[in-house]
């Protein structure tokens, strides 16, 4: 079940601009046809289903989103309904994208302020009115604090992805894991500014409503250090390395938040020798493979031996 | 309204023009039906080698040697197209490959005990299954996006044809008097469902 809260922007998104006062205007007028009043009907009852819910949080219910948007003219409001609809699809389309950016404005207003406020809806609340938009427009992030921690993950892996495509040119010849190490520690820096405020991040992050995106974010990331390092394996590999850097980034935060040292010293060391030990665990991989032909040899052995056994050579030989 | 955004996120309105998945230029981005298809061919493709290095492993000194290593070597070719088509659009491999590395041994090494009809009756059943599945692809892709998948296609395309012919060369070579012939291909081919079925979503 989604967020009933999800749906109440759902219908925001489409009809920015004061129109459910229009419609619910015109509908008390009378000037509505049956029709009408069925497709207004499944248009704001999850409006009106979250206004019942949050009467205390009237702030985040059908107000749009940009203050320079909302505008009561006088227009009539059946001339803004005829218009919403023909216009409607089209403007979806624009919406998400408008939206994309409307976000990320806000975040990133948000972002210095994460030192006072904390991963919070408040926190986005100050970010949105520092530049002017509307108090409540920080309601387009679904889950609040949570949408902000995970916009975040998003951009460090995007930052992450710019980096490594530059590292890759410069350091093409050290090796993959080398390359992990240097990765996963850029990765790890990005936290640092917020290391203070980064415990309350991961518990959001493993709240089980955001749990799933949180797993989606730390794949996508694994698999770009991966995929960055040099990794081109299609077999088990590709899981197991996988794994591991996702493993190690895990542990790196938990280590930082922990760390007391100075310059977070003792992370750093542990985060080199966790990547000792996956070199180890290579190298020992590497003395396995060559046993493979030995391997080869004994089990062509057994299938000569099962075919002597059951007289299938005898047969083939005399049907020849 | 002007905005001014923290360094560590201009990049965002920079990277236009280069794909923020890889190293290349902006390339069109698949869809994850297609990257599903592109799983299972990978797959296939790898099981069908094995297939062929198990029946290497049985039939490696008998007369029909030289046509198995000359059909095996087809195989690698495909794997190494579709290989490179995984990695460039970076898809999943499917984390039944240690599976199909063992099932894809054992179902040639079992059918090539059996004797060199058999083993071609195995190879028959099989390609004719692939050969199917790689139609069906090629008829999605092509009600889909033709201009869009055209290098998908023409691997599609390449590899289909040379199936084809192992799938003609296998029944030139007497699959069809392997003893049980109807039963093991019905067997094989129900498995080969099952197997396109798992590998196009795990």
């Amino acid at each position: 079940m989604t967020h009933p809260l999800s749906s109440c922007f759902c219908s925001c998104r489409v009809n920015r601009g004061g129109q459910a006062e229009n419609s619910l205007f015109s509908l008390f007028r009378g000037s509505v046809h049956l029709w009408k009043i069925d497709r207004m009907l499944a248009r704001y009852l999850p409006l009106l289903q979250c206004y019942g819910n949050f009467m205390g949080r009237t702030t985040i219910i059908a107000r749009p989103l940009l203050a320079s948007n909302f505008s009561t003219n006088g227009t009539t409001s059946q001339d803004a309904n005829a218009s919403a609809q023909s216009e409607g699809r089209r403007e979806e389309q624009v919406s998400s994208s408008k939206e994309d950016d409307v976000k990320f404005k806000i975040f990133s207003a948000a972002l210095p302020l994460v030192h006072q406020l904390g991963w919070t809806k408040e926190c986005l609340e100050a970010g949105a009115e520092s530049i002017g938009f509307s108090k409540s427009s920080h309601g387009i992030f679904e889950h609040g604090g949570t949408s902000f921690v995970q916009f975040f993950h998003r951009n460090c892996n995007k930052e992450l992805r710019k980096i490594a495509k530059v590292e890759q040119i410069e350091s093409a010849k050290s090796d993959e894991l080398t390359k992990v190490h240097q990765l996963l520690e850029k990765r790890l820096q990005m936290i640092l500014p917020y290391l203070p405020q980064w415990p309350q991040a991961m518990a959001l992050m493993s709240r089980p409503h955001s749990s799933l995106d949180s797993y989606k974010l730390l794949y996508e990331l694994a698999d770009d250090i991966c995929f960055f390092a040099g990794d081109r394996s299609l077999n088990a590999t590709w899981y197991t390395k996988r794994a591991a850097v996702a493993g190690l980034y895990i542990t790196g935060e938990l280590s930082l938040v922990q760390d007391k040292s100075a310059n977070c010293d003792e992370s750093w060391q542990m985060l080199a020798r966790r990547i000792e030990d996956l070199r180890k665990v290579e190298e020992f991989g590497g003395s396995c493979s060559r046993q493979q032909e030995i391997l080869k040899d004994i089990a062509q052995s057994s299938l000569t031996l099962i075919r002597n056994l059951t007289g299938m050579q005898s047969y083939q030989r005399n049907s020849r | 309204m002007s905005l001014r955004l923290s360094p560590a996120l201009r990049h965002l309105r920079a990277s236009k023009f280069t794909c923020n998945n890889c190293l290349r230029k902006k390339h069109t981005k698949i869809s994850d039906e297609v990257h599903g298809m592109l799983r299972v061919d990978h797959a296939g493709e790898f099981g069908a080698n094995r297939i062929y290095a198990g029946q290497m492993a049985v039939l490696g000194r008998s007369k029909s040697a030289a046509l198995i290593q000359h059909m095996w070597d087809q195989e690698k070719e495909h794997k190494k197209i579709f290989d490179d088509l995984m990695v460039k659009h970076r898809v999943r491999p499917t984390a039944l490959m240690p599976f199909w590395h063992i099932a894809g041994f054992l179902l040639g090494a079992g059918s090539a005990v059996l004797g060199e009809k058999s083993a071609m009756a195995c190879t028959v059943a099989v390609e004719a299954s692939i050969v199917e599945h790689y139609n069906d692809q090629l008829r999605k892709l092509a009600n889909e996006n033709p201009e869009k998948h055209a290098e998908i296609m023409a691997a599609i395309k390449k590899c289909r044809d040379e199936e084809q012919e192992h799938h003609d060369t296998g029944m030139d070579k007497g699959a069809e008097q392997a003893p049980l012939y109807k039963a093991m291909t019905a067997a094989i081919k129900v498995g080969c469902k099952a197997a396109i079925a798992l590998s196009t979503k795990v």
